[in-house]
Formats: structure tokens, C-alpha cells, sequence
């Protein structure tokens, strides 16, 4: 499989959860496990461009698939994606535990809308959960993230 | 950003690792990391007389009252 664009072996264990795989055996620990059990979306990341809980896949189901997850995002000295920098202007993190999730699922809604409505703002994060800042911010910051992507 | 406090929006430093995947939460401390278990007493009023450890199972630890 490809992760960020880089090929990775098959997880040895056929039991793996994919969130599991992307944790402990790739070391990337952006990609965060809330509820192991598809109901917070924290462990959500891209396969094949869609969104999908990494925690309710097997490592072995991924098998020549892509996958994106939040260190994709941007590389580490370069500027940030605009759906981060978004974030980042309105105030749309506290703890920032939810914030991968919200981060992978805007970027694969914003593809898909790139102009949304609050309508379906709303109706595209409401299966991420955030304990923090409420979801006021993080409409705003999604809001924002459609207008720095259409200028990007 | 000016030095004076009160009224001024202030930027959040943490910001920009979290949002590249880059904290540092509990779980994140990856393999190799050491773990702790707490073995609480199931009595709410009692004395300890002999607390007993299990066998030593490297590179365990076991800590009781007597250590």
C-alpha cells in the first residue's frame, strides 16, 4: 500500500487494525484513535482519495490501496495545507486530539464541494466528534478552508 | 503582535504541530515505552500486612508499600 505517497509493507498481523498499522507500525501518530469503534472520527484519513475510519479497517484491507493521513498534509518545513491554515485562523482546535479527523474529512469534502453551503458544512463533519470548541469554530474554520483552497 | 496583554488577541503557539500531526499525546509515545499499572486495594478500610509481588517478569518493576 502507499501512505503519503510512500510504499509500505503489508502489516504482519492479518488482525491489524489499519489505525493500529498507521500508529505503531508506521510511527505516524497524527492519525489519533478515540472510540476504536467508528462513532468520533479522530482516526479518519484518506483511502483511495474517499474518507474512512481507519479504526473500523484491517491493515490487510488496504492492501494496494493509497492512503492519505495529516502528516500528507504538507511536509514538515513547507506552509501548511489551506483546510490547516484554516483551522489554524479560526480557532477551529483546542486540544486538537479531534482535529486530524476534521482536518481529512474537510479536505475530501472540499474536493467534492467546493463551495459549500453552512447546510453542508454541517452535514460533512457531523461524524466527527469534538469535545473542545464546539462546532461553531469549526463550521468557520471549514468555511474558511473552501475560500483558501478556490485562491490556492 | 504588541507587549500589551489585555485586549489583544493572542496566537496560539500550539497551533501549528497539531494541526501537521505532530503532538505528543500519552498514546503516542510508541513502542518501547514503559507501562503502569496501579493495583488498588479492594478493602476501603484496612491494614496491609504482607503485600506480595508476583514473580519478576523483565523488564518489569513491581513497587509496593515496602519499597
Amino acid at each position: 500500500m502507499i501512505v503519503n505517497g510512500i510504499e509500505r509493507p503489508e502489516a504482519s498481523d492479518p488482525r491489524r487494525l489499519l489505525s493500529d498499522y498507521l500508529r505503531h507500525d508506521l510511527g505516524l501518530t497524527g492519525t489519533h484513535v478515540g472510540c476504536e469503534h467508528g462513532v468520533c472520527g479522530c482516526c479518519t484519513i484518506l483511502f483511495d482519495g474517499r474518507p474512512v475510519r481507519s479504526c473500523l479497517l484491517l491493515a490487510v484491507q488496504a492492501r494496494g490501496h493509497e492512503l492519505a493521513t495529516v502528516e500528507g498534509l504538507a511536509q514538515p518545513e513547507a506552509p501548511m495545507h489551506p483546510v490547516q491554515q484554516a483551522f489554524k485562523e479560526c480557532h477551529g482546535l483546542q486540544c486538537g486530539f479531534c482535529t486530524p479527523g476534521f482536518l481529512m474529512a474537510t479536505v475530501a469534502f472540499l474536493r467534492e464541494f467546493p463551495d459549500p453551503s453552512d447546510a453542508e458544512i454541517a452535514d460533512a463533519i457531523a461524524g466527527n466528534l469534538c469535545r473542545c470548541t464546539g462546532y461553531a469554530n469549526i463550521r468557520r474554520s471549514v468555511r474558511r478552508a473552501a475560500e483558501l483552497s478556490r485562491q490556492a | 503582535m504588541t507587549t500589551r496583554l489585555f485586549g489583544e488577541r493572542v496566537q496560539r503557539l500550539e497551533d501549528e504541530r497539531l494541526l501537521r500531526g505532530q503532538g505528543r499525546y500519552t498514546d503516542d509515545l510508541g513502542n518501547g515505552a514503559l507501562e503502569c499499572a496501579f493495583v488498588r486495594s479492594p478493602f476501603a478500610h484496612a491494614r496491609i500486612h504482607s503485600p506480595s509481588t508476583p514473580p519478576p517478569t523483565c523488564p518489569s518493576a513491581t513497587w509496593t508499600s515496602r519499597s
